[in-house]
Formats: structure tokens, sequence, C-alpha cells
């Protein structure tokens, strides 16, 4: 079973998680000055990294907050997880 | 002429007390009720905005609990912390609007404050298996000493969001939305047939 560690409630069950993809990812301040091609990479384009990757996850079924998490996409293993706001800690074998 | 303003238990076309389920030597270790007529309000707001915090201490009583998991008491009534920024105050019923506008007179606009009284079921088990029951359904760290009386955790059962809490060793309260109510008395007492179990009367 893969444990979580919400940065409020602790460590709980993947199955109270809901994943929310690549994380860090800045919305356009004016999104009326993008070009069709630059907001399609801001909705579309995903590093679909292998190996180390800051995500974002929520509490769905507990706090229901959002947080950020980085995990090994090939090992599955989670490798910190910080809150929303905070500066993604460099992790051992991050690469980018 | 229908008083459409009288509560109905979601609960009431299914409730029946008694003892029920496996015949254990030393009888049932389990006692369900439903917790009812309650006032609950769900209170939200910056714990570090004074106005805010000084505002629930005058409507309840009780300092905001800020750890996670934590629920305050003042008298009858309990202040759980559901999430940052956000707790449900529950008492026995103060009349209807009565314990909201407690909360909207003390807090003014530096809270958001909502009535769900209505809105949820609450049930209660208590006894030497209801935790075991708990565990069957719930992903959470049920342990003894983790779980403990005055702790509190938002989670499913059978896929329906619940809100748990231990107000005493033992004893347990699941909040559900009403519309689950039933969903969630049939699921527990299942769940609770092999201890064997009753059902009590309905109390706050
Ligand atoms: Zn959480």
């Amino acid at each position: 079973m893969l444990t979580i560690k919400c940065p409020w409630c602790g460590d709980r069950d993947l199955t109270e998680f809901a994943a929310g993809g690549e994380g860090h990812i800045a919305r356009p301040l004016e999104p009326a000055t993008q070009s069709d091609a630059e907001w399609g990479d801001y909705i579309y384009t995903r590093k679909n990294t292998k190996g180390i990757h800051y995500e974002r996850w929520m509490h769905a079924q507990g706090c229901r907050r959002w947080f950020n998490a980085v995990r090994d996409t090939v090992s599955d293993e989670f490798l910190a997880f910080y809150k929303t706001g905070e500066p993604a800690p460099k992790v051992e074998g991050d690469g980018s | 002429m229908v008083d459409l303003t009288e509560r109905v238990s979601a609960l009431a076309a299914i409730y029946e007390t008694g003892t029920f389920g496996a015949t254990v030597d030393g009888g049932p270790s389990v006692a369900f009720s439903e917790r009812r007529p309650l006032s609950i309000v769900h209170v939200a707001g910056k714990p570090d905005d004074k106005a805010f915090s000084d505002g629930v201490k005058t409507a309840c009583g009780c300092d905001l609990p800020t750890t996670p998991g934590d629920i305050a008491t003042s008298g009858d009534l309990s202040l759980v912390w559901l999430a940052p920024e956000r707790w449900l105050a529950v008492c026995p019923n103060r009349g209807s609007g009565v314990l909201e506008a407690a909360f909207r007179d003390a807090c003014g606009d530096s809270g958001a404050i909502i009535d769900v009284s209505h809105g949820r079921t609450v049930i209660r088990l208590s006894g030497a298996n209801a935790r075991t029951v708990l565990m069957k359904g719930a992903p959470l760290d049920f342990h003894k000493k983790v779980f403990t009386p005055g702790r509190a955790a938002q989670s499913a059962i059978s896929q329906c969001g619940t809100l748990i809490t231990c107000p005493a060793e033992d004893t347990f309260d699941v909040y559900v939305f009403r519309a689950f109510g039933q969903h969630m008395w049939e699921w527990l007492t299942d769940a609770a047939g092999e201890f064997g179990y009753s059902v009590e009367t309905p109390a706050t």
C-alpha cells in the first residue's frame, strides 16, 4: 500500500489522494497576450519525466488541500512532500 | 398542514433498536446510535486573524484547535479541525439557526459560517469492537495510541467522504452527508454483524 504524506494531515493512504500532474507550471499572468502556440504549450506540454518528477497532489478525501511532491517515476518512490508556495527541495539524483 | 421545517432523520425508515448480528459469548461488542438532534456549523477563517479567532472563542467558548485532527471542547460543544482554516462546531441542538447566529454575530465578516445541521448524518459506534469495524472501512491508522480521544480525521468509508471523531475511549462518531446516511448505516452495521451489535435509541 502506497503512503503519501499530506503536509497537514501526515501519512495517509494513496486512495485518499488525487494526482494533479506536473507541478510548478505558472499560469501566464496575461492570457490575452499569449499566442495560440504559447497558450497550448501552457495547457498541454509536459515533461513526461523518467526519474525525478516534481508534481501536484490533492488530499481529496482528507483536508482537500493541494500540495507538491517529488516522486521517482521509475520506482514510484516518493522523495519529498512540501506545501504549495514553498520552494522545491533538491533531491539526490535530480538531473533537471 | 405538513411542517416542512420539521427535522426528519435520514435513518428514520430503517432505524430499529434491539440486538442484531451474530450471537457471541458476552453479548454484542458494538453499540450503534444516531446522534440527533444536533446543531452543526461549518466555520472557515484565518486563524491568525484576531477578529476571527476571538469571535470563535466568544461564540463557542474554546480556542480554535490549529493542530491537524485536534478537537477542542467547551461544555457540550466540540470544535473539530477539518482542514487548514476550516472547522466544524457540533453540539446538541440549540434551536434553528441559533449556533450559526452566535458565530456570525461574534465573527462578523472575518469568517464564513454555514449551518449544516440538516445536511449531516452522525452515527455513533462504541464498544470493544467499534475500532475494528472502522478499520474495515477507512484507511486510517486506528491504533489505540494514535487515534485517541480528542482526535479526528476525514477519510472515506465505502467511497463516501466521512469525518470520524473519537470523543471518548472506544467511542467514535462517523459524519457523512445526509444523502449517504442510510448507506453508511447499512455498511457499518453489516461490518459489525460478526461481533453482534445493538442499536440504541438516538441521543445527542
Ligand atoms: Zn490533508
